[in-house]
């Protein structure tokens, strides 16, 4: 029953959104974990949910999300001035990871980037 | 009492600290003070609503978001008032709780003729192609050969170039996953000395002395040249502990808010992607001004040099040198200044006595076809006008003019930090008994090391 409703509500979130923006659906108990990689970086990034800082860092981190029900907001921001930059932000609910951005010189990707993904625990 | 006052005063500073910890809860480098970033953002929206509730397509949110943004940003008291240890430690303490961690070469994503070292020593090789020496200096270990034989029959010659920072061992690291600016502070003063080794060079009298109102001015020398060079001031690695205030400070704070403005609750939820792109937007603008304020800063080295021919005894140059970088929009001024004096031969008639000049010389430099040849570097262009003023007492036997030289450098990138320089030389030099006036064309190759030993120590 309580599947049923956030699938409803993912659906109807999704469908409210722009397109390009994530809504992940989490299982009330599960182990959540924001995991970044990076390279070289001299310009700090940020993972923050709901307005609140998870991580601020200039090396590869991982931390858990205490999320209640309920919708949240998980957001990014990175900017690179080193050679060689790449940064890969997943998210790890119950071992399985969800990419949410993967971004790289090499790629030729623009060198700075802000994301949001909607987060629905039910 | 006293006691329990104090007991209740330890619970206090407990109990705010945990009102406080939800912010920075896992935070691995200081965060904006929760309360002050929210007083801010309610502020700033109640400065904005009016346009905001007037703004009815996505764009004009946008433009109003970005404002929001930019008035943010104008906000000092959001900004970390750390010291250069305190930002320090700060570093060090976020690289010990990195979760995994690769550490590869690092170079500024800045123009590449920014941050161009000299990977030869065009003040003190006298077989270099070009006639400007930039401030900066190898990360580590470079070579540099001048294949001048291809277009002149002067020989070719070899630069080592070697960072102080090169004679240690790599920094200790088994135990923890480091950033790259906690890597670079490693004896990050060490890293401010350089010097460089030229062999086999073969060169020309009057490239010693200056003197080529002789019989033979072109007659070759086996010669060796050495430097020691010292940057006194500024750094363009954006590692440099120069900048932890404006990329850890500032652009950290920038990254900070990009991130936590569009998921803050006061932000609606129809509105999270429209404040998103707004912050992306902001963060482009406020990366580049980063960027450029690293490429355009003032750097300026001092240098000592020895040139010496290794068959003929007593017959030495040496030079003390000055160089200024000064990047100015998208190109970099250079300045040099040396005062060289030399053995000169031994003339009928006369005692030994010394050459003494000033050479002044100033290039502009650009980065041009980035891209085009090796994918994130750019072509290096170089135009360097040179003066060699005659400093020598009314003694000196041979009266000497002074010599001007217009130069024109193209640097092409090869793979990772090879270079090859082609450069053309025009010379007027109305002492010469010819009255030659000549252009020499050359070209070399150059690598930089410092990447590589980077990835391996």
């Amino acid at each position: 029953m309580a599947k049923k409703r956030a699938s409803a509500a993912t659906t109807a979130l999704k469908a409210a959104l722009p397109p390009g923006i994530k809504v992940i659906q989490i299982p009330q108990d599960a182990e959540v974990l924001v995991d970044v990689d990076v390279n070289d970086m001299v310009i700090p990034y940020t993972v923050a949910a709901d307005g609140d800082v998870v991580i601020k860092s200039l090396v590869d981190q991982r931390e858990p999300l205490v999320l209640d029900v309920g919708t949240h907001r998980l957001g990014w921001s990175f900017a690179h001035q080193a050679k060689g930059w790449m940064h890969r932000i997943s998210i790890k609910i119950d071992g399985s990871d969800t990419l949410l951005e993967k971004r790289s010189e090499a790629d030729k990707d623009q060198d700075h980037s802000v994301g949001v993904a909607f987060l629905i625990v039910a | 009492m006293t006691t329990r006052t104090l007991r209740l005063c330890r619970i206090a500073v407990v109990l705010a600290a945990i009102a406080l910890a939800p912010a920075a809860a896992f935070a691995q480098l200081p965060t904006i003070n929760r309360t002050l970033r929210d007083a801010a953002l309610t502020a700033v929206q109640k400065e904005f609503a009016a346009p905001l509730a007037a703004a009815t397509t996505d764009a004009e949110k946008r433009a109003v978001y970005r404002q929001m943004f930019e008035a943010l940003m104008r906000n000092d008291s959001l900004y970390p008032r750390l010291t250069q240890a305190g930002y320090r430690d700060a570093i060090a303490q976020d690289s010990s709780r990195a979760y995994t961690g690769l550490v590869t070469a690092v170079g500024a994503e800045v123009r590449e003729s920014a941050i161009s070292p000299s990977v030869n020593a065009p003040l003190s090789n006298p077989a270099a192609n070009g006639l400007i020496e930039r401030s900066g200096a190898t990360e580590l270990i470079a070579l540099a050969a001048d294949l001048r034989s291809l277009f002149a029959s002067d020989g070719s010659a070899v630069t080592l170039n070697l960072n102080a920072v090169a004679l240690f061992r790599g920094t200790t690291r088994n135990n923890i996953h480091a950033g790259a600016q906690y890597l670079y502070a490693q004896r990050e003063n060490w890293r401010r000395v350089s010097g460089s080794v030229t062999f086999g060079a073969k060169i020309p009298e009057k490239d010693l002395t200056g003197i080529s109102g002789i019989p033979n001015p072109n007659e070759l020398f086996d010669a060796i040249a050495w430097d020691v060079k010292v940057r006194a001031i500024g750094d363009r690695d954006p590692r440099a502990s120069k900048w932890y205030e404006l990329f850890v400070g500032r652009m950290g704070t920038v990254t900070e808010l990009a991130a936590t403005v569009p998921t803050h609750p006061i932000v609606p939820i129809a509105d999270t992607g429209i404040a998103a792109d707004a912050a992306n937007e902001v963060l482009g603008n406020e990366t580049r001004m980063a960027a450029n304020r690293v490429a355009n800063s003032l750097l300026v080295s001092v240098k000592t040099s020895g040139q010496h021919l290794t068959q003929e005894a007593g017959r030495n140059k040496y030079a003390v040198a000055v160089m200024v970088d000064k990047g100015f929009a998208n190109v970099d001024f250079t300045a040099n200044a040396t005062y060289s004096a030399a053995d000169a031969p031994v003339i009928a008639a006369t005692d030994p006595f010394k050459t003494k000049d000033w050479q002044l010389s100033a290039a502009l430099t650009g980065s041009v076809l980035k891209n085009a040849l090796v994918n994130g570097r750019a072509a290096e262009l170089s135009a360097a006008f040179s003066g060699i003023i005659q400093m020598d007492d009314a003694d000196i036997p041979i009266d000497r003019k002074n010599v001007f030289k217009l130069n024109a450098t193209l640097s092409l990138p090869l793979m990772d930090k090879a270079k090859i320089p082609l450069s053309f030389t025009y010379s007027n030099d109305p002492n010469n008994l010819e009255k030659e006036k000549y252009v020499i064309g050359q070209i070399g190759v150059s690598y930089d090391f410092g990447s590589i030993w980077s990835a391996l120590k």
